[in-house]
Protein backbone atom coordinates (compact mmCIF):
# COMPACT_ATOMS: atom_id res chain seq x y z
CA UNK A 1 0.00 0.00 0.00
CA UNK A 2 1.30 3.42 -0.89
CA UNK A 3 2.23 5.55 2.08
CA UNK A 4 2.43 8.66 -0.05
CA UNK A 5 -0.73 10.39 -1.12
CA UNK A 6 -0.18 13.55 -3.09
CA UNK A 7 -2.70 16.33 -2.95
CA UNK A 8 -3.31 19.80 -4.26
CA UNK A 9 -5.63 20.79 -1.46
CA UNK A 10 -3.66 23.93 -0.56
CA UNK A 11 -3.78 25.14 -4.16
CA UNK A 12 -7.50 24.55 -4.54
CA UNK A 13 -8.27 25.99 -1.12
CA UNK A 14 -6.33 29.15 -1.93
CA UNK A 15 -7.95 29.45 -5.32
CA UNK A 16 -11.42 29.13 -3.80
CA UNK A 17 -10.45 31.40 -0.88
CA UNK A 18 -11.56 28.90 1.72
CA UNK A 19 -9.81 29.09 5.08
CA UNK A 20 -8.60 25.98 6.89
CA UNK A 21 -11.14 26.67 9.61
CA UNK A 22 -14.02 27.00 7.17
CA UNK A 23 -13.07 23.82 5.33
CA UNK A 24 -12.56 21.95 8.60
CA UNK A 25 -15.99 22.99 9.85
CA UNK A 26 -17.59 22.02 6.56
CA UNK A 27 -16.10 18.51 6.52
CA UNK A 28 -16.25 17.83 10.27
CA UNK A 29 -12.55 17.88 10.99
CA UNK A 30 -10.19 19.91 13.15
CA UNK A 31 -8.57 22.85 11.36
CA UNK A 32 -5.13 21.48 12.22
CA UNK A 33 -6.00 18.29 10.37
CA UNK A 34 -6.46 20.27 7.15
CA UNK A 35 -2.94 21.64 7.61
CA UNK A 36 -1.57 18.16 8.32
CA UNK A 37 -3.17 16.88 5.11
CA UNK A 38 -1.82 19.79 3.07
CA UNK A 39 1.69 19.20 4.38
CA UNK A 40 1.46 15.46 3.72
CA UNK A 41 1.80 14.64 7.40
CA UNK A 42 -1.52 12.85 7.42
CA UNK A 43 -3.33 10.86 4.76
CA UNK A 44 -7.09 11.33 5.06
CA UNK A 45 -9.48 8.43 5.09
CA UNK A 46 -11.59 7.80 2.01
CA UNK A 47 -14.54 9.25 3.91
CA UNK A 48 -12.76 12.52 4.67
CA UNK A 49 -11.20 12.74 1.20
CA UNK A 50 -14.64 12.36 -0.38
CA UNK A 51 -16.12 14.98 1.95
CA UNK A 52 -13.37 17.42 1.02
CA UNK A 53 -13.83 16.72 -2.68
CA UNK A 54 -17.60 17.12 -2.35
CA UNK A 55 -17.13 20.45 -0.58
CA UNK A 56 -15.19 21.77 -3.57
CA UNK A 57 -17.53 19.98 -6.02
CA UNK A 58 -14.55 18.22 -7.55
CA UNK A 59 -13.85 14.55 -8.21
CA UNK A 60 -11.64 13.13 -5.49
CA UNK A 61 -8.88 12.39 -8.00
CA UNK A 62 -8.64 16.12 -8.73
CA UNK A 63 -7.47 16.63 -5.16
CA UNK A 64 -5.75 13.39 -4.18
CA UNK A 65 -3.51 11.08 -6.16
CA UNK A 66 -1.01 8.31 -5.65
CA UNK A 67 1.13 9.96 -8.35
CA UNK A 68 2.57 13.48 -8.12
CA UNK A 69 0.39 16.12 -9.72
CA UNK A 70 1.60 18.01 -12.76
CA UNK A 71 1.95 21.76 -12.23
CA UNK A 72 -1.33 23.50 -12.95
CA UNK A 73 0.39 25.80 -15.42
CA UNK A 74 1.54 22.77 -17.40
CA UNK A 75 -1.99 21.39 -17.43
CA UNK A 76 -3.47 24.72 -18.52
CA UNK A 77 -0.89 25.90 -21.01
CA UNK A 78 0.83 22.71 -21.96
CA UNK A 79 4.25 21.59 -20.93
CA UNK A 80 6.19 18.56 -19.86
CA UNK A 81 3.78 15.65 -19.43
CA UNK A 82 6.29 13.30 -17.88
CA UNK A 83 5.15 13.96 -14.33
CA UNK A 84 8.47 15.45 -13.29
CA UNK A 85 7.06 18.86 -12.45
CA UNK A 86 8.04 20.79 -9.41
CA UNK A 87 6.60 19.32 -6.26
CA UNK A 88 6.00 22.72 -4.69
CA UNK A 89 3.97 23.93 -7.63
CA UNK A 90 1.61 21.01 -7.41
CA UNK A 91 0.89 21.00 -3.75
CA UNK A 92 2.60 17.62 -3.58
CA UNK A 93 2.93 16.64 0.00
CA UNK A 94 5.42 13.84 0.48
CA UNK A 95 5.04 11.91 3.67
CA UNK B 1 -13.98 8.76 10.00
CA UNK B 2 -14.80 12.36 10.69
CA UNK B 3 -16.27 13.78 13.84
CA UNK B 4 -19.88 13.19 14.74
CA UNK B 5 -20.56 16.61 16.15
CA UNK B 6 -24.33 16.08 16.09
CA UNK B 7 -24.05 13.92 19.21
CA UNK B 8 -22.17 16.51 21.21
CA UNK B 9 -23.47 17.81 24.51
CA UNK B 10 -23.09 21.32 25.87
CA UNK B 11 -20.26 20.02 28.03
CA UNK B 12 -18.50 18.65 24.92
CA UNK B 13 -18.88 21.97 23.16
CA UNK B 14 -17.57 23.90 26.16
CA UNK B 15 -14.62 21.55 26.58
CA UNK B 16 -13.81 21.72 22.86
CA UNK B 17 -13.85 25.51 22.97
CA UNK B 18 -11.73 25.58 26.12
CA UNK B 19 -9.13 23.16 24.79
CA UNK B 20 -8.85 25.14 21.55
CA UNK B 21 -8.62 28.54 23.21
CA UNK B 22 -6.20 30.58 21.12
CA UNK B 23 -5.09 32.81 23.99
CA UNK B 24 -2.45 30.34 25.18
CA UNK B 25 -1.09 29.60 21.70
CA UNK B 26 1.86 31.95 22.02
CA UNK B 27 3.17 30.15 25.10
CA UNK B 28 3.74 26.89 23.22
CA UNK B 29 4.20 27.99 19.63
CA UNK B 30 7.70 26.53 19.27
CA UNK B 31 9.09 23.07 19.90
CA UNK B 32 11.57 24.52 22.38
CA UNK B 33 8.81 26.15 24.41
CA UNK B 34 6.80 22.92 24.41
CA UNK B 35 9.79 20.95 25.64
CA UNK B 36 10.34 23.44 28.44
CA UNK B 37 6.72 23.21 29.50
CA UNK B 38 6.85 19.40 29.51
CA UNK B 39 10.09 19.46 31.52
CA UNK B 40 8.59 21.91 34.00
CA UNK B 41 5.48 19.76 34.31
CA UNK B 42 7.54 16.64 34.94
CA UNK B 43 9.54 18.50 37.60
CA UNK B 44 6.41 19.88 39.27
CA UNK B 45 4.84 16.42 39.23
CA UNK B 46 7.96 14.87 40.78
CA UNK B 47 8.11 17.48 43.54
CA UNK B 48 4.38 17.21 44.24
CA UNK B 49 4.52 13.41 44.32
CA UNK B 50 7.52 13.53 46.66
CA UNK B 51 5.64 16.03 48.82
CA UNK B 52 2.73 13.59 49.07
CA UNK B 53 4.82 10.54 49.90
CA UNK B 54 7.51 12.01 52.18
CA UNK B 55 5.20 12.96 55.10
CA UNK B 56 4.54 9.25 55.57
CA UNK B 57 8.15 8.87 56.73
CA UNK B 58 9.17 12.34 57.92
CA UNK B 59 7.29 14.55 60.36
CA UNK B 60 8.29 17.86 58.82
CA UNK B 61 6.02 20.51 57.31
CA UNK B 62 8.37 21.16 54.40
CA UNK B 63 7.14 18.33 52.19
CA UNK B 64 3.63 19.75 52.45
CA UNK B 65 4.92 23.21 51.55
CA UNK B 66 6.69 21.69 48.55
CA UNK B 67 3.46 19.90 47.60
CA UNK B 68 1.51 23.15 47.79
CA UNK B 69 4.01 25.16 45.75
CA UNK B 70 4.45 22.42 43.14
CA UNK B 71 0.68 21.98 42.97
CA UNK B 72 0.20 25.67 42.26
CA UNK B 73 2.67 25.45 39.38
CA UNK B 74 1.30 22.10 38.21
CA UNK B 75 -2.24 23.31 37.50
CA UNK B 76 -1.44 25.98 34.87
CA UNK B 77 1.24 23.72 33.37
CA UNK B 78 -1.36 20.98 32.95
CA UNK B 79 -3.58 23.53 31.27
CA UNK B 80 -0.80 24.38 28.85
CA UNK B 81 -0.27 20.69 28.07
CA UNK B 82 -3.96 20.34 27.24
CA UNK B 83 -3.86 23.53 25.22
CA UNK B 84 -0.89 22.47 23.11
CA UNK B 85 -2.48 19.07 22.37
CA UNK B 86 -5.89 20.69 21.77
CA UNK B 87 -7.41 18.40 24.39
CA UNK B 88 -6.31 15.26 22.60
CA UNK B 89 -6.51 13.17 25.77
CA UNK B 90 -9.21 15.07 27.62
CA UNK B 91 -11.95 15.45 25.03
CA UNK B 92 -14.46 12.72 24.34
CA UNK B 93 -13.80 10.73 21.17
CA UNK B 94 -16.96 12.02 19.52
CA UNK B 95 -15.54 15.55 19.28
CA UNK B 96 -12.18 14.43 17.89
CA UNK B 97 -11.62 13.90 14.20
CA UNK B 98 -10.00 10.88 12.58
CA UNK B 99 -6.44 12.25 12.73
CA UNK B 100 -6.81 13.15 16.39
CA UNK B 101 -8.22 9.71 17.20
CA UNK B 102 -5.31 8.08 15.36
CA UNK B 103 -2.85 10.31 17.20
CA UNK B 104 -4.48 9.47 20.51
CA UNK B 105 -4.10 5.77 19.73
CA UNK B 106 -0.43 6.23 18.86
CA UNK B 107 0.21 8.20 22.04
CA UNK B 108 -1.49 5.57 24.20
CA UNK B 109 0.43 2.78 22.48
CA UNK B 110 3.76 4.52 23.12
CA UNK B 111 2.84 5.27 26.72
CA UNK B 112 1.73 1.67 27.25
CA UNK B 113 5.07 0.40 25.96
CA UNK B 114 7.09 2.72 28.19
CA UNK B 115 5.01 2.25 31.34
CA UNK B 116 5.06 -1.53 30.84
CA UNK B 117 8.85 -1.42 30.72
CA UNK B 118 9.02 0.72 33.86
CA UNK B 119 6.62 -1.62 35.70
CA UNK B 120 8.64 -4.66 34.65
CA UNK B 121 11.85 -2.96 35.84
CA UNK B 122 10.23 -2.11 39.19
CA UNK B 123 8.98 -5.67 39.59
CA UNK B 124 12.43 -7.07 38.83
CA UNK B 125 13.96 -4.62 41.29
CA UNK B 126 11.67 -5.73 44.10
CA UNK B 127 12.20 -9.38 43.19
CA UNK B 128 15.97 -8.85 43.36
CA UNK B 129 15.60 -7.11 46.73
CA UNK B 130 13.51 -10.02 48.01
CA UNK B 131 16.15 -12.50 46.78
CA UNK B 132 18.83 -10.64 48.73
CA UNK B 133 16.84 -11.15 51.92
CA UNK B 134 14.75 -7.98 52.24
CA UNK B 135 11.55 -8.70 54.12
CA UNK B 136 8.09 -7.44 53.38
CA UNK B 137 8.34 -4.96 56.27
CA UNK B 138 11.43 -3.38 54.76
CA UNK B 139 9.88 -3.31 51.30
CA UNK B 140 6.48 -1.95 52.31
CA UNK B 141 7.38 1.73 52.02
CA UNK B 142 9.30 1.35 48.73
CA UNK B 143 6.44 -0.75 47.35
CA UNK B 144 3.88 1.90 48.24
CA UNK B 145 6.07 4.66 46.81
CA UNK B 146 6.75 2.74 43.62
CA UNK B 147 3.07 1.92 43.24
CA UNK B 148 2.13 5.56 43.64
CA UNK B 149 4.85 6.64 41.23
CA UNK B 150 3.68 4.14 38.63
CA UNK B 151 0.11 5.36 39.00
CA UNK B 152 1.24 8.93 38.37
CA UNK B 153 3.35 7.79 35.41
CA UNK B 154 0.43 5.82 33.97
CA UNK B 155 -1.77 8.90 34.28
CA UNK B 156 0.56 11.58 32.94
CA UNK B 157 2.92 9.86 30.50
CA UNK B 158 0.41 10.04 27.61
CA UNK B 159 0.10 13.80 28.16
CA UNK B 160 3.87 14.26 28.05
CA UNK B 161 4.22 12.13 24.93
CA UNK B 162 1.34 13.87 23.19
CA UNK B 163 2.80 17.29 24.00
CA UNK B 164 6.24 16.32 22.69
CA UNK B 165 4.72 15.02 19.44
CA UNK B 166 2.92 18.29 18.67
CA UNK B 167 4.30 20.00 15.57
CA UNK B 168 4.66 23.68 14.84
CA UNK B 169 1.70 25.20 13.09
CA UNK B 170 2.49 26.87 9.76
CA UNK B 171 2.32 30.61 9.41
CA UNK B 172 -1.08 31.89 8.45
CA UNK B 173 -1.08 32.00 4.65
CA UNK B 174 -4.67 33.04 4.35
CA UNK B 175 -4.81 36.82 4.18
CA UNK B 176 -8.38 36.62 2.87
CA UNK B 177 -9.57 34.49 5.76
CA UNK B 178 -10.76 35.64 9.13
CA UNK B 179 -8.47 34.66 12.01
CA UNK B 180 -9.11 31.21 13.39
CA UNK B 181 -11.51 31.48 16.29
CA UNK B 182 -9.75 28.63 18.06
Amino acid sequence: MSEQVHNRLAVVRAERKVSRQALATAVGAHYQTIGYIERGQYNPSLDLALRIAAHFRLPVEALFSLEPFRPLTDELYGGPADGTGSADDTGRTPR
Amino acid sequence: MTTTRSNTTRYDTWMLKTMNDARTKRYHATRRARRRIVAAHIAATAVAAAGMVTPLAVSSPWPLVALLVAGLAWIPLMGLLNSMTRGLLELRPRVLDERQLAERGTVHALAYRISSSVMAAALLGFYAAWLTGAGLDALAAPLATAGFGLLVLHWLLPHWIAALRVQDEPEDDEPWAAPDPT
